[in-house]
């Protein structure tokens, strides 16, 4: 008896779960702007453009074909 | 002993660029070397107690005033600007990757005489090649950057490098980011 009491209690306490996702407010273009912010660019973060600035000698330009052996 | 053509062009290439960076981290040096003398030739000048007794600076004290500003300033932010410490660096490279460029060179000498192996001419190459890499990784707080005059005058002692140590005239070829 008391078992079959504190499964009633469980499943009253479990709150009745939406079958569909509540609707998302239309935040219009504030929405809009915080997802193009999360829209990161993650080959060109900060870190990147460090890596890129960080220096390196420049590479010689010229194709030059060695002298012939004799 | 023939050599594959191909093989002894990328060691000349390599040779080439390793020397032109060679040029390049010589005038690097030269450049952050001047900077920081100049620095420590100002804050000397400042610093010092005769040169701030000069009777000039009573007729024109505004101008001791600013070069005191000048002078605090410089004190304040140099050590954002570590010259010595790059000075220090190019020049350890700069020693270090000389006698790399001397070694590609006697090894490239040794190929064109054919004194070498292909075999062993590959296995020499990636081991001076990878020396010479690896000589070339910078700390991440050398935030140096080359520009279009440094890269000119390298250009220029490439240009009488080539001439005098293999008849080759510079001026025949052409960039090949131009041909792009």
């Amino acid at each position: 008896m008391s078992e079959e009491l504190n499964n009633e209690n469980l499943e009253e306490s479990i709150p009745n779960q939406p079958e569909e996702s509540p609707n998302i407010p239309d935040t219009g273009d504030l929405g809009d702007a915080i997802n193009e912010s999360v829209d990161l660019d993650i080959g060109n973060t900060q870190w990147d453009r460090d890596i890129e600035k960080r220096s390196d000698l420049p590479d010689f330009e010229y194709d030059i074909d060695p002298p012939e052996s004799d | 002993m023939n050599m594959d053509f191909s093989l002894k062009k990328q060691i000349f290439n390599k040779l080439l660029d390793s020397k032109y960076k060679y040029f390049t981290l010589d005038l690097l040096t030269a450049k952050y070397y001047k900077y920081d003398r100049n620095l420590n030739i100002f804050l000397a000048f400042t610093s010092s107690g005769s040169v701030a007794g000069w009777a000039i600076w009573k007729e024109i004290p505004w101008l001791w005033g600013i070069i005191i500003i000048a002078s605090q300033l410089v004190i304040v932010l140099k050590p954002y600007f570590p010259f010595s410490k790059y000075s220090k660096e190019f020049s350890e490279k700069y020693v270090l990757l000389q006698s790399l460029v001397n070694e590609l060179e006697q090894f490239y000498l040794k190929i064109h005489l054919k004194k070498i192996t292909e075999e062993q001419a590959i296995e020499d190459f990636f081991k001076i090649k990878h020396e010479i890499e690896s000589s070339l990784n910078f700390s991440n707080e050398n935030d140096f950057n080359v520009n279009k005059r440094m890269k000119k005058k390298a250009e220029h002692r490439m240009k009488i490098y080539l001439k005098t140590n293999y008849n080759k005239d510079l001026s025949n070829y052409q960039k090949i980011s131009n041909n792009e």
